[in-house]
């Protein structure tokens, strides 16, 4: 065999070598980087649905200083009446 | 014919929770009511202020435990420069173990004092909120105590009649309200009628338990 054909041959054993190795760590890694994907998502939905909780909280809070000042009690019949007007609206809105 | 049947068959998907408000608090006007709240409550006005003190549910959606709504709760609130918030610890309800917070903060130069109740099932935060002058809140302590540990938590409303006789006597009168309120065409002297008869005869449960009574009789 020539020098050149011999030195080919070597570069293309190192290059398989290479790729080899390059496949293995890509395969190795991928599961991993997707495990980690789902996770930094995991984190990012809790941390969303934590970020949005308190607007119960909030209106209580808004409400029991804004009526207050308001000062109207209406009573439980004048409820029940805004009940029954709000049944009677509905009702009728199903007949039509 | 279907109603009836509704009323006998235990209602599994649906679920309520209610509150005993104090004595001779009268209901709020609904439209003052902001969006996640249900219901709220409201005492006689101080004299010099003109506030009245108030006690309001508010029900919120929510997909953490109640520790982590605690948690969202109080950072909400710590970042408000005239509010001051405070962790009290657990307190036992007719539902469950709730959370109790305290909220100091000035609302038109009157200095109040918001107790705030947290209890978390199935997924729905329930909050229960009362709000007085800092002034008044010793003497309004009680009261409040004894509203906050009436929340229940519950499947079925005459369930919290206790005696079986009268429980199964005010189960007849829902029956009778339920086919008036079908047939009548003057559906408010029923609501009115019955609303009286729930309050003489079931005068303990509060003006809540009465309200979501009717409301569940009513809507279907």
């Amino acid at each position: 065999m020539s020098c050149r054909k011999l030195i080919i041959l070597g570069y293309i054993r190192n290059m398989k070598k290479v790729l080899s190795l390059f496949l293995s760590l890509a395969l190795l890694n991928s599961p991993f980087l997707r495990a980690y994907d789902f996770l930094e998502q995991g984190n990012d939905e809790s941390n969303a649905m934590y970020d949005t909780c308190g607007d119960g909280s909030e209106d209580g809070v808004y409400t029991a200083t804004s009526t207050s000042m308001v000062g109207w009690g209406v009573g439980l019949a004048a409820a029940i009446a805004l009940l029954a007007g709000l049944l009677r609206q509905s009702t009728s809105n199903t007949k039509h | 014919m279907k109603f009836l049947l509704l009323l006998l068959i235990p209602s599994w998907a649906f679920s309520y929770v209610y509150f005993i408000p104090p004595s001779q608090w009268e209901m709020a006007d609904p439209k003052d009511l902001a969006k996640h709240v249900e219901i709220s409550f409201i005492g006689k006005p101080d004299l010099r202020s003109r506030f009245c003190p108030s006690i309001n549910l508010a029900t919120e959606k929510i997909a953490v435990s109640q520790e982590k709504y605690v948690q969202a709760v109080k950072k909400l609130h710590q970042h408000k420069q005239k509010e001051e918030w405070r962790d009290l610890g657990d307190f036992k309800t007719r539902a469950g173990t709730a959370h109790l917070t305290c909220i100091d903060t000035q609302a038109d130069q009157n200095e109040l004092k918001l107790l705030q109740l947290i209890l978390v099932r199935d997924q729905t935060a329930y909050i229960l909120t009362a709000g007085v002058l800092k002034r008044d809140f010793l003497a309004l302590l009680p009261a409040i105590n004894e509203s906050f540990r009436s929340l229940t938590y519950t499947d079925d409303l005459l369930s919290a009649i206790e005696d079986a006789a009268h429980r199964e006597k005010m189960r007849k009168s829902c029956e009778t309200f339920a086919t008036a309120w079908k047939k009548s065409q003057d559906s408010l002297r029923s609501l009115k009628g019955f609303e009286k008869q729930l309050s003489s005869e079931c005068p303990d449960l509060g003006a809540h338990w009465q309200f979501l009574l009717m409301r569940q009789l009513t809507k279907s």
